[in-house]
């Protein structure tokens, strides 16, 4: 009887130890990288080739998300006057966010808007014809905002700043060409 | 039941009690260690780390610095200058593509949602001392160049741009010496020590280099 009990507890023992030592195993750290974008509401996406070419591109969205451009790429910074299409699409291949407003917007959104801005890889500049007031475009992504204090602008720079899905991630978005009314 | 049971056989069966439980406790307790032994040691820093942090804003210090070199090797025919700025902007450049890339495999974004420096902020403003005070939220870090300076490096030429390249760059790497500091008082990541005990020595002996040479180009 004692010697059966004994057998028994051992088995008990023995089973419990492996089921525990996996119940006790922490999960491996799981994570998937970054710029998926299905959580900001409203991004559209788009597929867009990359080619160099000079002379001027049409492009398939409005501000343009990507496409060919020219070979020189626009520094990034803010700008008071539109920047041509060509090279701002270059500076979303760099990783760059790209800001355009509608040359309307006033200057207390205009200055709220300015306040989200990350000191590199962006491009602010007015656009002329755009389908909102505000849109943030990166490369091959793109959202409509009515107002500087929508709470998926921060969101967006979140996902898409110096994404590593844009073609040429890492590349400066300096030394390239200064558009017109570069202010800083 | 238990009334039924002889004095002997009692004892017997808390016998096989104690047991019972303290082959529980020793099983619990080696399963535990087993399991805490077999998984991932170090976990991955999260997006208001020091760590990510410090991965985030010497990417943009970096970058500057790349650009900056950039700039001063068009801008001067000077084979001394033109070779320590090659030297830096590849450095620098190769860095910067370390640090994104740790951020790339800690699942964390290039931008995080506090703003740049948050992470150097001492945790007791109130006890520290107004060497702090240049890190408020949101400023600029350490060392960087303003646009305006930027700007007037591009415009310089010569002798002229060599002097503020070597003057804005000593800033610069200084302003990196403090962040890599920043970093080892605040993680145990053993990577990112590593960086940043390399960070500290290229750049102190490239701080004395430079000094030497604005030296050789007073006025």
């Amino acid at each position: 009887m004692k010697r059966r009990l004994t057998k028994v507890g051992a088995a008990v023992a023995g089973v419990s130890l492996v089921v525990a030592a996996y119940v006790f195993t922490p999960d491996f750290a799981s994570y998937s990288p970054g710029s998926t974008g299905a959580e900001i509401e409203g991004v559209e996406t788009f597929t867009n080739g990359t080619g160099h070419v000079t002379g001027t591109v049409t492009y398939a969205q409005t501000p343009p998300a990507g496409g060919e451009h020219n070979p020189i790429w626009l520094n990034c910074g803010i700008y008071s006057e539109p920047v041509a299409n060509v090279y701002g699409v270059h500076a979303l291949e760099h990783g760059a966010v790209w800001v355009t407003y509608d040359p309307a917007l006033s200057p207390t959104e205009l200055e709220a808007l300015r306040v989200h801005l990350p000191s590199s890889y962006v491009v602010l500049s007015p656009f002329s014809g755009l389908p909102a007031p505000i849109v943030l475009t990166a490369w091959n992504v793109q959202l409509r905002v009515d107002s500087a204090a929508d709470e998926r602008i921060p969101m967006f720079f979140e996902e898409y700043w110096r994404s590593q899905n844009v073609p040429e991630p890492g590349a400066l978005c300096s030394g390239g060409i200064d558009g017109p009314g570069r202010v800083s | 039941m238990a009334q039924a049971e002889s004095p002997s056989n009692e004892a017997g069966r808390g016998g096989i009690v104690v047991t019972a439980l303290v082959t529980a406790i020793v099983v619990g307790a080696v399963a535990y260690s087993l399991g805490r032994m077999s998984a991932p040691g170090n976990p991955l820093p999260d997006s208001t780390s020091a760590e990510a942090g410090f991965a985030r804003d010497m990417q943009v210090h970096h970058i500057q610095g790349v650009e900056m070199a950039m700039v001063i090797r068009d801008g001067t025919e000077d084979e001394g200058v033109r070779l320590l700025a090659y030297d830096i902007a590849t450095t620098q450049g190769h860095q910067a593509g370390q640090l994104y890339g740790w951020l790339t495999e800690w699942g964390l974004r290039q931008a995080g949602s506090q703003p740049p420096m948050t992470w150097m902020m001492p945790s007791d403003p109130a006890g520290e001392d107004g060497d702090h005070a240049a890190h408020a939220m949101g400023a600029l870090m350490p060392g960087m160049a303003t646009s305006a300076q930027m700007a007037e490096l591009s415009a310089e030429s010569g002798v002229e741009a060599e002097r503020l390249f070597l003057s804005l760059m000593i800033a610069h790497h200084q302003g990196a010496l403090e962040m890599a500091d920043a970093v080892l008082d605040r993680s145990t990541h053993p990577g990112v020590g590593t960086f940043a005990d390399a960070v500290l020595l290229s750049q102190a002996s490239e701080i004395d280099l430079m000094t030497r040479m604005l030296a050789e180009r007073v006025e």
